[in-house]
């Protein structure tokens, strides 16, 4: 009876679905008219501000699905990313983002001995709310037809990514660029599932948008400055 | 003193920066400073709880941006645009955005076959979608009839008792905003248990085939009733019922 107590906190942690921040980057490219800007760049990973932030308040005390306003709401709960850290996850993705962009020459996550260059940020907002879809939830209850039935099914929702104090240093700690912050409220229809999954995907989505984005930002602003 | 001060340089700032609007299809406006603007995005500056903040829009959810001062150029970049003053409006015709809703009905209808009539209770769910004139709805309902006697007898059994499955597609296509084809396939899996004269019960698989085709009327509103005609036809292996034609009138509740 002891043993069957010790193992049952486990398997119950054993049954939380970990959500990753990825999103497809083959089908990236970089413009063949534009150069990488000549740096090798550590991307290290951004300071994490979305705690102290009330809106945000409603990921980290919730589960994925929530009655918000009234409605069954479908969020990106913080419950399901911590396998590996938002920001750790977020800076990845970055990473890889650029040099499939080939926006630097080279950029790195975390340190690396070949960069003479960082890149520093905060990020304050990774927010997905979406109505619970009901059409998606009868349709699971109907195997393969009902799943094709309900594909398309998409409901209102909201996506807010802000990353803030955006910059670019020398190793030496000389500033070189200050982006600032960028931020985008994504609000449209978005594609939903009956385990409310959906929010944890749809923002993986829009985040995609948002650091192509952010690439060119990036690029307008370094353009005329001159590297050594 | 110096605090006044400085609030009311930050606010002279805050203002004197937010030059520029962008007016969104949805309505909304944006006041910013237009910071870049290419085919198919629109970049700019904006404030938001006194921090400055970079942002974008698509240019295809924007109906016009107005720029504080000369526009430069900002009419060739689409086709789709054109200049009032210094106001950029876009074309937005050539957008059509997909919309996705989730439509209810629940049916009841009366089957005049020529070997059965009958009356059936359906609920249908689909996702209707505005850029696609194919539905394909999710069925589940409940079915009886009543077999013709003159037509039964010839079968030399007294009673039968049929229970059946029905599984395939009945997908609805788009007419216009209120009328829909419905074209049916089902294929059909039973069992009956059949009476004959001598008192003895056999039983027996029968399987089977329901195309039908049907129009309805089905409202745009939110709610609303829905009127449905169509003609089926069923091939089944069973002894005593192994084909019928009938018509299928429906009423029902859109939701």
């Amino acid at each position: 009876m002891r043993k069957l107590l010790l193992f049952l906190p486990l398997f119950l942690i054993g049954c939380t679905v970990s959500q990753k921040i990825v999103y497809k980057t083959d089908n990236i490219t970089a413009p063949q008219s534009i150069k990488p800007i000549p740096a090798n760049v550590e991307v290290w990973v951004f300071n994490d501000n979305r705690a102290s932030l009330e809106e945000n308040d409603v990921l980290f005390k919730n589960p994925r699905q929530v009655r918000l306003n009234g409605k069954q709401t479908c969020i990106n709960s913080e419950r399901h990313y911590k396998k590996d850290t938002v920001v750790n996850q977020l800076s990845k993705i970055l990473v890889e983002h650029f040099n499939k962009a080939k926006l630097f020459s080279m950029s790195y996550y975390k340190q690396s001995p070949q960069s003479n260059y960082y890149l520093i940020g905060t990020l304050n907002s990774f927010y997905a709310e979406q109505e619970f879809s009901t059409g998606a939830a009868v349709g699971a209850q109907f195997g393969l037809i009902g799943a094709l039935a309900t594909a398309g099914i998409k409901t209102p929702g909201t996506i807010i990514i802000d990353i803030s104090d955006l910059r670019l240093y020398k190793k030496d700690g000389t500033l070189v660029k200050d982006f600032g912050n960028f931020y985008k409220e994504y609000k449209d229809e978005f594609k939903a599932d009956a385990a409310c999954w959906c929010a944890y995907w749809n923002a993986n989505e829009m985040l995609k948008d948002f650091n192509t984005h952010l690439i060119e930002k990036i690029r307008s602003d370094m353009a005329g400055i001159e590297l050594e | 003193m110096r605090k006044i001060i400085l609030f009311l340089l930050l606010l002279i700032s805050v203002i004197s920066f937010a030059q520029d609007v962008i007016k969104l299809r949805n309505g909304e406006s944006i006041n910013c400073k237009i910071t870049n603007v290419d085919s198919t995005i629109v970049y700019y500056d904006f404030y938001r709880a006194e921090r400055k903040m970079s942002s974008f829009v698509a240019i295809n959810d924007i109906s016009s941006y107005s720029i504080d001062g000369k526009i430069d150029g900002h009419n060739n970049l689409m086709e789709e645009s054109s200049v009032e003053g210094n106001t950029v409006i876009i074309d937005t015709t050539k957008y059509v955005k997909e919309t996705n809703k989730w439509i209810n009905l629940i049916t009841y209808s009366q089957r005049f076959g020529l070997f059965a009539k009958g009356w059936s209770v359906q609920y249908y769910g689909y996702n209707l979608r505005n850029t696609s004139k194919w539905s394909i709805p999710v069925i589940f309902g409940i079915e009886l009839f009543d077999i013709d006697p003159d037509y039964f007898y010839e079968f030399g059994y007294s009673a039968v008792n049929m229970s059946y499955f029905l599984a395939g597609i009945s997908p609805f296509y788009k007419i216009n905003d209120v009328i829909y084809l419905n074209l049916g396939l089902n294929l059909i899996y039973g069992e009956e248990k059949l009476l004959n004269y001598n008192g003895i019960v056999s039983s027996k698989i029968f399987f089977g085939l329901s195309p039908s085709q049907g129009i309805y009327f089905i409202p745009k509103s939110k709610i609303g009733i829905t009127l449905g005609l169509s003609i089926y036809e069923k091939l089944l292996s069973s002894k005593v019922y192994n084909h019928d034609v009938g018509i299928k009138l429906e009423l029902g509740i859109k939701f």
